[in-house]
């Protein structure tokens, strides 16, 4: 009879009309192994005693492959020891997969190899996120705006408006598009410095800009990076200001003492904490470049109405890029002058909680035997403020009991369990 | 519990509201058109026995009367737009302008309209299914447990009293329909104010295309989208956000179905959004596809020059129409 497989015999099993149609765990587990049905031929089978000898003390087949085994491990351990590195190492087997394994250290042969008491600082491997961390594809999501927002005081506020404005009509009088101005640029404080400084002028119902030097204007379309643009002459008119140097006053070699050198780009960065590091860097640098390019009083916003909602949009586009501030649209809808947005800009969202209202604010202040708190006050705040909480919670814990709340099938838990 | 509308009893949006209905046009009314002299006379004429045949009438045309300046209703000069900004996905970069009716779009407030489409949603999704027994239908005998008198004790029917341990309910629940009704307009308007308020609040997020995510693996997925909402702060600790889309996108869908990402963000097809969803989670991201789906659904109180179609054509006609050196009007883009 012909060696038969034991699942054939599970499907046997499972096919033929069974009693109670069901058949148990230690039923199917039995399936699993394979066994045979047929006799062994008497010459192939050895006699009782030597069968028991063989099965307890092994023959020299298997004792021949353990040594094998062992020599390999050995020399594994010998070549770890030659490298000097405990670290993993690329091995490739027989069907060409490629595999990372970990080296053998073997204490007696590797002096220098101490080993841990703890598994304080060693990998953990294995477990569900373990195994996720290695499936990733590592794709990093980066985001149009920067992660965290920067808070900026009225004046910077001013001051970045001022800018964006003048780049967008710098690239709309060019007759450029207006979506290569939210192309990611460094920040450039000559460059900040020349567009800040622009006073504007309405006659005739036209808006025009006075840049502080003749060749202003052919600069920032340059550090746009669009190259230097047809200008439409007609449409303003373009006067060096004298006083405009004394207005914007500061120390080009003081800023550029207070940037860093190293700007990474945004192709470099590997991770998050990178991408982080970045974005604060990015933050710290426009920031610096709206407070130093702060012009005097009278470099006011103009209160000129958005003709091209296109405009518009770049403008808010290009702020939201720089600083993460978005504005809600019911609010852009109804601003129709750089005034109106640098009002929205300003204006701080209302405190989502009582405590943050300036009313009681002033509370806090003014009245000192009165404590707010922006929190429900629970019993566990009051020990903790005398300080009695620490001793509860352990011995709590030592004696096994719930710290919050109560122990049942399911409770959320924050004290491990015994 | 989102409800699909559709599914909803007939009986829910539609009762008490008229069906439209042709009237047919019959010779008795009074007011009837008069016919054109043509036919006339080949009626007149076929109705003479020893007439010479004529041609058989084979068409019937009525000359629709020219429009008078009566027949078209005046413009609301109330009426005025807003806009919205339509944003990439997931990059989040603003691209366009859109602007949409105030009919749509700025509603005013009304609390009142907004607890009547609550509770008229979650009437409709109570399952009914409490049950219990009454006396009659308690397992057991019917027989007296003991005398009318003189046991010295409360008389007694049968053991199944409410009374008793193990008797049945008196008034308890039985498996009903707690579905109610509620004016198909009182609601849509419901559904448009909701959609205002957000909007208002400036927690309404359109997207000018799909909301899915492309050229990620599945292995990062889940990981890549608990990057994005964190990043724009739209995750549990910003308030969670609805996703709204106009059809299923798979891969994003899958993302947000895995463990623990319920808590960060949900995402939903524009015909199982529900008012009580719009005003649930801290924002409301919608496709503008799914956006004008949803207007165009809940519209049905508005006259038809008020409707969206009809209103966003006006609009381009009127931005057309308008010279590029016009001083725009406040609300206008």
């Amino acid at each position: 009879m012909p060696r038969l497989l034991v699942n054939q015999q599970a499907l046997r099993s499972a096919v033929q009309p069974a009693a109670s149609g069901y058949v148990c765990l230690a039923c199917r587990a039995q399936s699993q192994r394979h066994f045979s049905v047929s006799r062994r031929s008497r010459k192939e089978q050895l006699p009782f005693f030597k069968r028991l000898t063989k099965s307890i003390f092994g023959d020299e087949k298997s004792r021949e492959a353990s040594k094998k085994r062992e020599d390999a491990t050995r020399k594994r351990a010998e070549e770890t020891v030659a490298t000097g590195s405990v670290d993993y190492e690329q091995w490739v087997d027989e069907k060409g997969r490629e595999w990372q394994r970990a080296a053998v250290v073997d204490p007696s042969i590797n002096k220098d190899y101490k080993q841990s008491s703890d598994w304080a600082g060693l990998e953990l491997i294995g477990g569900e996120q373990w195994v996720r961390e290695r499936r990733d594809g590592g794709e990093q999501y980066i985001g149009f705006n920067p992660r965290r927002k920067t808070e900026l005081t009225n004046e910077e506020w001013k001051n970045l408006l001022r800018h964006v404005i003048v780049e967008v009509m710098v690239a709309k009088q060019a007759s450029l598009d207006l979506d290569t101005l939210t192309a990611d640029r460094e920040v450039d404080l000559d460059h900040w410095a020349r567009t800040v400084g622009v006073t504007f002028e309405q006659k005739d119902g036209k808006l025009s800009m006075n840049f502080i030097k003749p060749g202003d204007r052919d600069l920032i379309v340059q550090a746009l990076g669009l190259g230097v643009p047809t200008i439409v002459e007609s449409e303003e008119a373009t006067r060096a200001v004298d006083e405009a140097g004394e207005v914007v006053g500061f120390a080009t070699d003081d800023i550029a003492a207070s940037l860093e050198d190293k700007q990474p780009a945004a192709q470099d960065v590997a991770d998050m904490a990178a991408l982080d590091a970045q974005a604060k860097q990015r933050m710290h640098n426009i920031k610096i470049a709206t407070q130093v390019t702060s012009g005097g009083s009278k470099h006011d916003l103009p209160a000129y109405a958005f003709m091209d909602p296109d405009i518009k949009l770049t403008i808010m586009k290009r702020v939201f890029q720089l600083t993460s501030h978005r504005l809600p649209d019911a609010v852009v809808s109804t601003a129709s002058t750089p005034i109106d947005l640098y009002h929205a800009y300003i204006t701080k969202p209302a405190p989502k909680k009582l405590a943050q209202t300036k009313e009681l604010n002033k509370v806090k202040v003014s009245v000192p035997n009165v404590t707010v708190y922006s929190k429900r006050r629970t019993p566990i705040d009051k020990e903790k403020d005398v300080g009695r909480w620490k001793v509860i919670e352990e011995e709590l814990l030592r004696r096994n009991l719930p710290v919050t709340g109560s122990r049942y099938q399911g409770a959320k838990t924050t004290t491990p369990l015994a | 519990m989102a409800t699909k509308r559709a599914l909803a009893p007939a009986r829910t949006f539609l009762s008490g509201f008229r069906t439209a209905q042709t009237l047919p046009l019959t010779r008795s009314m009074a007011t009837e058109a008069p016919l054109p002299q043509s036919i006339l006379a080949e009626a007149h004429s076929a109705a003479h026995l020893t007439s010479t045949p004529t041609t058989p009438i084979l068409h019937d045309t009525f000359t629709k009367p020219p429009p008078t300046a009566q027949s078209s209703r005046p413009t609301n000069p109330f009426l005025t737009t807003t806009t919205i900004t339509t944003h990439a996905f997931p990059s989040l970069e603003p691209l366009a302008f859109h602007a949409y009716p105030s009919t749509h779009l700025l509603l005013p407030l009304r609390r009142d309209l907004l607890h009547r489409a609550v509770i008229f949603e979650g009437d409709a999704t109570r399952q009914g299914t409490a049950s219990t027994k009454y006396r009659s239908e308690v397992h057991g005998s019917n027989r007296k447990v003991r005398p009318q008198k003189g046991t010295g004790s409360a008389r007694l029917g049968d053991k199944k009293s409410p009374m008793l341990r193990g008797g049945g309910v008196a008034f308890g629940p039985k498996p009903r329909d707690f579905a109610t009704e509620l004016n198909r307009k009182v609601y849509d308007r419901a559904m448009r104010t909701a959609i205002s308020y957000r909007y208002r609040k400036g927690e309404l997020f359109v997207l000018e295309d799909e909301a899915e995510i492309y050229d990620v693996g599945r292995e990062s997925l889940q990981r890549y989208t608990k990057d994005f909402l964190r990043w724009q702060g739209w995750g549990h600790a910003g308030g969670r956000t609805l996703f709204v889309t106009r059809e299923r996108r798979e891969e994003f869908e899958w993302a947000l179905s895995r463990e623990t990402m319920g808590r960060e963000a949900r995402v939903l097809e524009c015909e199982w959004v529900d008012v009580k969803d719009v005003l649930e989670m801290g924002r409301v991201v919608v496709e503008r596809r799914a956006l004008d789906w949803l207007f165009r659904e809940h519209e049905s109180d508005l006259p038809k020059e008020g409707r969206l179609m009809r209103a966003l054509r006006d609009l381009s006609r009127r931005d057309a129409g308008s010279l590029e050196g016009e001083k725009l009007v406040q609300g206008q883009v």
